[in-house]
């Protein structure tokens, strides 16, 4: 049977634990790595190659949003579930809309996590009792916002950088870069560099050139 | 003064002029009887306290002097008085070549003092003689030195005044001043203070609030867990199959427990303005006042996501919360939107409701003391928070400026 991979990322040394007792439980499972950090996520990706990360929301350094989204980006056919103390509908959102396949409330029973790991693992989405219906009350969620990612290299390629260029600076291939600009431009409807460039001034978040 | 004693003396010299007309008019140069008779009449001429006429022949001998008759016939050429200008031959030549003035130093008649005298001396062509009259003008010099100190003692005094109404008038404006600002002061010291009062008696009661939801729920809860385990401990020596409903029971008290942290936890601070930035903060706040109201609310937010320092993302979030406390409380009203977004100037917040609006001037009530505060904390960023309210409804905009956002850089790194 083949075993599916999996990684813990939590700074609490605790949850992180008894998450991997839990799981270690479980036959199917194969504890890759247990991590207290993203930034030691990314570092152990290639190493450990798991099928499923499941990330802690609330981390030191980079935080547990924008390492989901830097994992996506080089792993492309690792799930992330993030885990979360958090059952207001924003996290649930913002969570999906960086990408992650699921959502699981840390106070709910620890059969869940199993049920979200295989169901990210059969390509589908899962969100944990609670977070459904905190998602349920919200309806179909806040409009979309960018995610942290797509607002830097939005930020880049207002500033008239080309898609290689923000290649080279977040070490990510250009096809990487391509698909951020085309979910960019479809977030904000926009079709021209000029017009990113153009609504990054009104909004303030690109000051001139004086920024850089 | 001068002038006009000057004015006189040419009027007494045409006067005596005009007295002896008749016969100097007439008489040959050599008319020795009618230079007497002239001679007699200038002698008895004599005039006020010094006042005479004088005349010269063109050799300088005196015909003339009534007041000093020892100078009679006696010739007075090459005199000088004691400042060494000359006399007799000075008045020779002015009255050689017509008339004019002379001034010299003379011994009054009456009592031999030496004084500065002014005369007019006209010519007699046909007698060659020098006639004049004189006046002395140390009385002149007095009254104009008397009126000058007097003059000058008054413009000292008038000064003085002046002087002393000034200082007065400044004594008076800085009394009035230092009483105003200190008036102020206490006022402000009395503000300061109320709400100094307000915010420590605010974190006690938040504290003790704090305190009290602890011990209430979360310690009872636990309490309540580590009975359940020490049960379950218990009914398992014993081989009690009810060990394990025990233990679901512990479990799910501590479920139980955890929701009680998350709650304390989000009202103390949310957690989320951190993860997600003010955008998701305020839309939960809103979706939550909301419910709990069941006042219709909208919100509009850009697509840029915790792109704020955290003072401002603090600040604001504050705002939108006392916001939503006033609107509760007070406005009664059917419609809530907020509208956040990054403009050319900054973060801008509005929050807008059609409720009932209030007058400003309540400054006294604690909501009134709410909206100070509010105010104070988007100024301390720099920014200015303006609230507009009528009977349509209130808006309150809070503008932090661009510099509280963050840059490409900074949030990179912080990404």
């Amino acid at each position: 049977m083949k075993q599916t991979r999996v990684m813990i990322v939590d700074n609490h040394p605790m949850v992180a634990e008894g998450i991997q007792s839990i799981l270690e439980t479980y036959d199917d499972l194969n504890i890759v790595a247990c991590l207290t950090t993203g930034e030691d996520a990314l570092q152990h990706l290639e190493a450990s190659l798991p099928d499923v990360v499941l990330m802690d929301l609330n981390m030191p350094g980079m935080g547990g949003l924008t390492a989901t989204e830097l994992v996506l980006e080089r792993a492309l056919s690792t799930r992330v579930l993030i885990l979360s103390m958090h059952d207001s509908p924003e996290y649930i959102a913002t969570a999906m809309n960086h990408g992650a396949s699921g959502y699981i409330l840390k106070d709910v029973p620890t059969d869940e996590i199993k049920i979200a790991i295989d169901t990210a693992m059969m390509g589908e989405q899962y969100l944990c009792t609670g977070s459904q219906a905190a998602l349920g009350k919200q309806g179909t969620g806040p409009q979309s916002a960018l995610t942290g990612r797509e607002q830097m290299i939005l930020l880049e390629l207002a500033q008239g950088k080309s898609n290689k260029d923000v290649a080279l600076l977040y070490s990510i291939s250009v096809r990487t870069v391509e698909t951020h600009r085309k979910n960019i431009k479809r977030k904000l409807g926009i079709t021209s560099t000029a017009g990113l460039t153009r609504y990054a001034m009104e909004h303030g978040v690109l000051q001139g050139t004086s920024s850089r | 003064m001068i002038e006009a004693k000057k004015a006189e003396l040419h009027n007494y010299v045409t006067l005596a002029k005009n007295a002896f007309f008749s016969i100097y008019g007439g008489a040959a140069p050599d008319d020795e009887e009618a230079k007497l008779r002239v001679t007699q009449i200038l002698a008895a001429m004599i005039y006020g306290d010094e006042g005479f006429y004088f005349v010269y022949d063109y050799d300088g001998n005196n015909i003339v002097s009534p007041r000093q008759t020892n100078l009679i016939n006696q010739n007075w050429s090459g005199q000088v008085d004691s400042n060494g200008v000359p006399i007799t031959d000075e008045l020779i030549r002015i009255a050689r070549s017509g008339a004019g003035y002379h001034s010299y130093i003379w011994a009054k008649p009456s009592t031999g003092e030496p004084a500065e005298m002014v005369t007019y001396v006209t010519g007699m062509q046909n007698w060659r003689w020098a006639l004049g009259t004189g006046v002395f003008i140390d009385d002149v010099l007095l009254t104009v030195a008397n009126t000058r100190t007097e003059v000058e003692t008054r413009i000292a005094r008038t000064f003085v005044q002046i002087a002393i109404i000034t200082f007065l008038a400044l004594f008076l404006v800085f009394i009035s001043g230092y009483f105003i600002t200190v008036r102020e002061r206490r006022l402000a010291d009395a503000r300061q203070k109320a709400l100094t009062a307000r915010i420590v008696n605010t974190q006690e009661e938040e504290r003790g609030r704090v305190a009290r939801e602890l011990h209430d729920s979360i310690s009872q809860i636990l309490v309540g867990v580590s009975y359940a385990l020490d049960l379950a401990r218990r009914r398992f020596r014993n081989g009690d199959d009810h060990a394990g409903e025990t233990l679901d029971k512990g479990i799910g008290s501590l479920a139980g427990a955890i929701q009680e942290v998350r709650r304390i936890s989000r009202n103390l601070r949310p957690s989320m303005l951190d993860d997600l930035g003010l955008g998701p903060s305020v839309k939960t706040l809103i979706d939550e006042f909301s419910q709990r109201t069941g006042t219709q609310s909208r919100f509009e937010t850009v697509v840029f996501r915790n792109r704020l320092d955290n003072d401002s993302k603090i600040a604001l979030y504050r705002v939108a919360q006392e916001a939503f406390t006033n609107i509760e409380r007070h406005a009664n009203a059917n419609l809530v939107t907020v509208k956040l977004k990054g403009t050319r100037g900054g973060a801008l917040m509005k929050i807008i409701d059609d409720g009932e609006g209030f007058v400003m001037s309540s400054s006294g009530s604690s909501s009134g003391l709410g909206l100070r505060n509010m105010q104070e904390r988007i100024e301390q960023l720099g920014g200015t928070l303006t609230i507009t309210s009528g009977r349509q409804g209130t808006k309150i905009s809070a503008l932090v400026p661009l510099s509280h956002i963050l840059s490409p850089q900074s949030s990179a790194k912080e990404d």
